[in-house]
């Protein structure tokens, strides 16, 4: 009996064909979506720890990528409500439900970032930001978000209670 | 043979007629305003308040049911406002305020709306299957829930949920549930 003559060629086409179709429809467009709603750098900001003050961080560094610096909490925390300056040097106290501690501090742009290495929370958790005589305390507990932006928007409403702040306008008397 | 034929012919049209008839007369029969109804438990505020309170607490925060695209949608002070004017936050002098009746009337329709008919069968029971209902069972752990398992059949919480379904409502287990989520006494930060 003949052997049977198979050229791979086709079969190999077909093959990636079928594997390309399926990675493709893996494809999270919602996700997709989200990346791109959050822009380019600023002008003279390139990626990196000074990168977004403001964003939700794990939008990108979260485990849907696109970064591959995965954060498990992360954002960035103002001077004075209502104002736009970062705060630096802000120590970042968050308590999981099981009693662990994860102590991060702000840098010049305000942001700081836990990444998945360094911790791994159990939630819900507490959090509690502090500099010098200043101090502030998360009212609710985080349920799930890890992204501070998620919940505090830049811009108040219904939804978000705004910015994370160290500080109360002069207006309304310090902390 | 063609005397039953005939005779076949009559039955199937009969049979035909009456039910068209009945379509017709049962389609009739409804009115234009008719609604499903649900044998909810009260939403009174002295039965519903505590529990609505409960719920915006535990499971009402911005990431998780204070969120307009969640199925269960859950208002007041600790996440998402029913009023647009109104921030989240109970504490006056920082500019929140107190959870509303009005949030409270919200949640309760999110809550009872998530599955009318299988809310009727429990309240129809006097509660004795509240698992019966998917909020119950991902709250206590039992289906699949992102939240993670945050109940216990009989601790404060589910005592709270659980005598609302029942119609009688356990204000103090509702009280005491604002207790939860608990953190390490040694470890609070507050």
């Amino acid at each position: 009996m003949p052997a049977r003559s198979m050229s791979g060629g086709p079969w190999i086409a077909a093959s990636v064909l079928a594997a390309g179709l399926v990675l493709a429809g893996c494809v999270d467009e919602t996700h997709e979506l989200q990346v791109q709603a959050l822009g380019s750098e600023a002008p003279g900001v390139s990626p990196g720890p000074l990168h977004r003050p403001g964003q939700p961080c794990l939008t990108c560094h979260g485990e849907a990528g696109p970064s591959s610096h995965t954060f498990v909490m992360a954002g960035t925390v103002f001077a004075v409500e209502g104002e736009s300056a970062p705060a630096d040097g802000v120590q970042v106290v968050i308590e999981d439900s099981v009693g662990s501690y994860f102590t991060a501090t702000t840098n010049q742009a305000g942001n700081f970032y836990i990444t998945t290495d360094q911790w791994s929370p159990t939630l819900p958790a507490l959090v509690q930001i502090a500099k010098g005589q200043s101090s502030e305390q998360m009212g609710t507990h985080i349920g799930r978000a890890g992204s501070c932006a998620d919940c505090h928007t830049l811009t108040p409403g219904p939804t978000s209670a705004g910015p994370v702040f160290l500080a109360r306008g002069a207006m309304e008397g310090g902390p | 043979m063609s005397g039953c034929r005939r005779l076949l012919a009559c039955a199937v049209a009969l049979g035909a007629a009456l039910v068209s008839a009945g379509v017709v007369s049962s389609c009739s029969a409804v009115p234009a305003d008719a609604r499903i109804g649900i044998d909810a438990p009260s939403g009174s505020e002295a039965e519903f308040g505590g529990v609505g309170d409960y719920l915006v607490h535990r499971c009402g925060s911005l990431d998780c049911h204070g969120q307009m695209s969640r199925n269960l949608r859950v208002f007041g002070c600790e996440g998402m406002r029913l009023d647009p004017k109104a921030r989240p936050g109970c504490a006056l002098p920082l500019g929140g305020s107190v959870t509303t009746p009005a949030e409270h009337t919200a949640t309760y329709r999110s809550l009872v709306g998530l599955e009318p008919t299988v809310m009727s069968q429990v309240v129809d029971d006097h509660g004795a299957h509240p698992e019966l209902l998917t909020f119950v069972r991902k709250a206590r752990g039992l289906e699949a829930h992102k939240g993670g398992t945050l109940i216990t059949p009989g601790d404060d919480q589910d005592v709270c949920i659980t005598s609302w379904l029942a119609g009688q409502t356990d204000l103090t287990a509702c009280g005491a549930a604002i207790g939860y989520p608990m953190f390490p006494q040694d470890a609070s930060l507050e």
